[in-house]
């Protein structure tokens, strides 16, 4: 039994009342007679004990709260479903960028979770849903026959500004019906809302994945032209932007394209884009460029694409303590010699966790376990076991074998955003054929590290990310020079390049640009506190959460930002674009449109559940009816 | 004047308070005290008189036949004549058909004294309708009807001793000053009815027909003051007005009773058992006081406040005997 009116239930609370007046009339209840001689003379042989059969007014009492109880029972409108006959669906909603078009109003998103709203105001008692966000990383919602979780949930849902992630719902969905629709116990329906014009072969994997989807195209133009590119990368004496024009349509467009130079509007220009193409362009750019935006003119039903920006790569400052005992430490003269960097050098002795406050790398050279600096950290040949690695003996004599080829490079805008470093990223550009090493500490590959140079009997150098910070372990000392551990590194061309890489990989930038509408962690200055502040627009600076080594940029729009507390505790200006900087193409509006779906039944087969609210009215009137009938025989 | 034509000759006579109080052709049993006759149960009631043994008349010439012989016109017995005798009583007719000398012997008239004593105790104010003003309506039916056949009335209340003595009331033109007398009547406290009788009794002149009105509410008394009526040579008729409710009380559940006369409170848990226990005792408890009014040759009548003090004259004590 279901209530529909669960409020309904609130005139319960007039039974206690009820009660409460039968026994404070029962109390105090008198009654005057001529004389009490008779009855005196009567209890003389038969004395005072309460009488043993339900007195009239308990009866009454008792009438009327069923009668109360059955009018409340009324009120809730209670109602049954054969068993089985509940419904379980499963809707999934993209929130992509193809979703934010408003070639229906107000968006396609908004449409569709209008829909939505329909569908889970049409469940029936005993219905459940479970919610999706298809989005460009589909995730799981919430599986609920709660209807005001349901609408907490589909509130939730934020439009993203990435490419579609349908390709990749498949397995999820399946998943989920797999879960939450057993065979043969509810009857399943399973919905799926989409940008209008979404490929077929897309839409015919997630059918086979999950049996009986009912495809839910919103929107009624397929149509859009808009940037799915932008970046900039300067030479020493001259800055060029690249970009793609992308038109969709089945016709060939003319637009005009304005280009705004670290917020200088130039003069616009008119380009013309062929029927379903994707046009190159390059933009010749000052060399002090710091930021570029690209906003194309006109309207088309997807304007998040119709803008992106793009920010010039500048050198990185950043500071790096380094602790060494070694006056004349071969790592104290290399990083001398980079630029842009800030270095602070300390011995073991001097050496306190507060001198790491805003430091974006700790190297320790030679340390002792006493040494176990906060944040991210760099061990050059450590003497004794830490918290995050334990070493073993001795491994004498290594071969040294990289990991990865010494060739390999390692994608900065990756690390920046905050992704595992890759085994060999240490070692982009890095020659190793010469190295000798006489002797290394052993160590264990922590659970947490990779291995970027394995010797035989152990990995020489490895790193890795734990509890959010980044980690470099050096078994050997690269100076030849010393008494144990020793080697040749700090003689090859390969030492300078080792420690640039460890300063690219230890204490990334903050990126360039993120993709909008997406949580991207950043690494951030320890203890530095980092914030971001819409360049171009309304809005005020905001902090971003942070763990000490690690931030998370919100979702964001699309737009030129400023954040600070990176590298260096610097602020540096990142790009939010719809599609992140070197996206071919939009996949969901570069196919010609199919022909539009089959109006999807929202709520096909509703189970209309027998409501018992007559029969409890019913009941109570009857009820109320002996009640009246009592009183009078009664009286 | 169209209401008090059925009044008759007492609408002529009566002053307008009078009138008020006994002409209403309205239902007598309503609960206005003031109304305790009517015109039409008047004139009923003119025709009734006291069923009274020939022993306690008194000496005042009325209505009720006599032991003792008098010049009237109703015919009584014939005797022998003796030397001495008046000649005027020698039936003559008797003589020319059997040559004897007879005297016709004529019957006396007399008057009858009627003593209404009626309980004003508290625990005749209650019930529905009012046990006092039932009795009350009651008292003044019987006055009325006393009063029609020239007998003297005598009205006396009582509580827990007598309270009001009125002064003898004869001729119907006493019959608003009786109706006055009664509706002034207030209850009083508890009952103590031996003491009132006795009080009552002590006064001279106590002789003919006394109808005691009252509820008999009293754990003990009404034997002795049954005997002290008896003993002054009044012929006693006890009415003993009971309310329905107090016959068979329609209670139920825990209850805390409240005695109208002493604000005594008694707790009772009144359980149908418990209920027919009180209904055998009420009867019992009746009986009880029949009993002791036959012990002292006194009529005993139960009278229920739902029967009409119309019903009760016209029918119940007519078929009883105490009116004819």
């Amino acid at each position: 039994m279901n209530l529909l009116a669960p409020a309904g239930l609130l005139g319960l609370l007039l039974l206690p009342i009820v009660l409460a007046i039968h026994l404070w009339r029962i109390r105090h209840r008198r009654y005057e007679v001529s004389s009490t001689l008779l009855w005196s003379q009567v209890l003389r042989h038969q004395p005072l004990r309460r009488p043993r059969h339900l007195p009239s007014r308990y009866v009454l009492l008792l009438l009327q709260l069923a009668a109360l109880a059955a009018g409340a029972l009324a009120l809730s409108r209670p109602s049954w479903v054969a068993a089985g006959a509940h419904r379980h669906l499963v809707v999934a909603v993209d929130t992509s960028l193809a979703m934010s078009a408003t070639d229906v109003r107000p968006n396609r998103l908004d449409r569709a979770r209008a829909e939505v709203q329909a569908l889970i105001d049409g469940l029936q008692p005993g219905d459940a849903m479970t919610l999706v966000d298809a989005g460009t990383e589909p995730r799981y919602l919430v599986t609920s026959d709660d209807k005001g979780v349901l609408h907490a949930a589909l509130a939730g849902l934020r439009q993203g500004y990435g490419p579609s992630g349908l390709p990749g719902l498949g397995p999820l969905l399946s998943g989920v019906v797999r879960s939450e629709i057993p065979a043969g116990r509810q009857r399943g329906s399973v919905y799926l809302f989409v940008p209008y014009a979404t490929q077929r072969a897309t839409l015919a994997a997630l059918a086979a994945a999950a049996p009986g989807l009912q495809v839910r195209p919103v929107g009624t133009n397929g149509d859009d032209r808009g940037i799915s590119g932008l970046s900039i990368s300067c030479l020493q004496t001259s800055c060029e932007a690249y970009a793609r024009l992308v038109n969709t349509a089945p016709r060939a467009v003319t637009t005009r394209i304005t280009v705004s130079v670290d917020g200088t509007r130039q003069a616009p220009q008119a380009i013309t884009l062929g029927p379903n193409s994707s046009v190159p362009m390059g933009l010749t750019l000052p060399h002090d460029v710091r930021s570029v935006e690209l906003r194309l003119d006109g309207h088309d039903p997807l304007p998040a694409d119709d803008a992106a920006w793009a920010v010039a790569p500048l050198p990185v400052s950043r500071t790096v303590l380094l602790v060494t005992n070694d006056p004349s430490s071969p790592l104290e003269q290399a990083l001398h010699a980079t630029p842009n960097l800030h270095l602070i050098v300390t011995t073991a002795d001097a050496y306190a966790d507060v001198m790491t406050r805003k430091v974006d790398l700790t190297i320790a050279d030679a340390t002792g376990p006493d040494i176990q600096p906060p944040g991210n950290v760099f061990y050059v040949d450590p003497s004794g076991s830490t918290a995050l690695f334990t070493l073993q003996g001795t491994q004498v004599a290594p071969s040294v074998s990289p990991e990865s080829p010494s060739s390999g490079s390692f994608d900065s805008a990756a690390l920046s955003a905050g992704e595992m470093p890759r085994a060999g990223d240490l070692l982009a550009g890095v020659d190793l054929s010469s190295l000798v090493v006489s002797s290394a500490s052993g160590a264990s590959l922590p659970s947490w590290a990779h291995a970027d140079i394995e010797g035989d009997s152990g990995p020489l150098l490895f790193s890795g990310i734990t509890d959010g910070r980044r980690v470099a372990v050096l078994l050997f000392d690269p100076r030849t020079t010393s008494s144990t551990n020793a080697s040749n590194l700090d003689t090859l061309l390969a030492f300078p390049t080792l420690l640039r890489n460890a300063l690219q990989v230890l204490a990334p930038p903050i990126p360039l640009s993120a993709p909008a509408g997406a949580v991207v962690p950043i690494a951030v200055a320890r203890q530095a506190t980092a914030w971001i502040e819409p360049v171009v627009g309304s809005g005020g600076a905001t902090s971003l959460d942070s763990s000490g080594d690690m931030a998370a940029l919100p979702p964001l729009r699309p737009g030129l930002y400023a954040v600070g507390g990176g590298a260096g505790d610097a602020a540096q200006q990142i790009a939010a674009n719809a599609q992140a900087p070197g996206e071919a193409s939009l996949p969901s509006n570069q196919q010609p449109a199919p022909a539009p779906s089959a109006p999807v039944v929202l709520a096909p087969g509703a189970i209309t559940p027998w409501e018992g609210w007559a029969v409890a009215a019913l009941l109570a009137l009857l009820i109320l009816s002996g009640e009246w009938w009592y009183y009078v025989r009664r009286t | 004047m169209k209401r008090l034509s059925g009044a008759g000759l007492w609408s002529a006579l009566a002053p307008r308070s009078v009138l008020n109080a006994i002409g209403r052709p309205a239902d007598p049993a309503a609960d206005d005290p003031d109304v305790l006759l009517d015109g039409a149960f008047l004139r009923q009631v003119e025709s009734l008189h006291f069923n009274a043994p020939r022993a306690i008349t008194a000496g005042l010439a009325g209505e009720h036949a006599s032991r003792r012989k008098a010049h009237s016109v109703e015919f009584a017995d014939h005797r022998n004549y003796a030397p001495g005798d008046d000649f005027r009583l020698i039936d003559w007719n008797v003589y020319a058909r059997l040559g004897e000398l007879c005297l016709k012997l004529t019957e006396a008239r007399e008057n009858l004294s009627i003593h209404l004593l009626i309980d004003c105790s508290a625990s005749m104010d209650w019930g529905r309708p009012n046990k006092l003003l039932y009795a009350r309506r009651t008292a003044a039916a019987l006055g009325a009807l006393a009063l029609a056949s020239y007998d003297t009335v005598h009205l006396g209340a009582f509580s827990d001793n007598i309270s009001a003595v009125f002064p003898p009331m004869r001729g119907r033109a006493a019959v608003s000053t009786l109706l006055g007398h009664l509706r002034g009547l207030t209850p009083g406290r508890t009952t103590d009815i031996a003491q009132s009788v006795a009080s009552y009794c002590e006064r001279p002149g106590r002789h003919g027909v006394a109808v005691l009105i009252s509820d008999f509410l009293v754990e003990s008394g009404y034997t002795q003051a049954l005997s002290y009526l008896a003993r002054s040579g009044l012929q006693t008729t006890a009415l003993h007005i009971v309310d329905a409710h107090e016959a068979s009380p329609p209670m139920d559940g825990l209850l805390e009773l409240l005695d109208r006369e002493t604000g005594q409170l008694v707790k009772v848990g009144v359980t149908p058992d418990l209920l027919r226990r009180y209904r055998a005792h009420f009867e019992e408890w009746c009986d009880t006081i029949a009993v002791a009014c036959r012990a002292q040759r006194a009529h005993y009548v139960r009278v229920s406040t739902t029967v009409a003090p119309r019903d009760l004259i016209l029918r119940t004590l007519r078929q009883d005997g105490i009116l004819r």
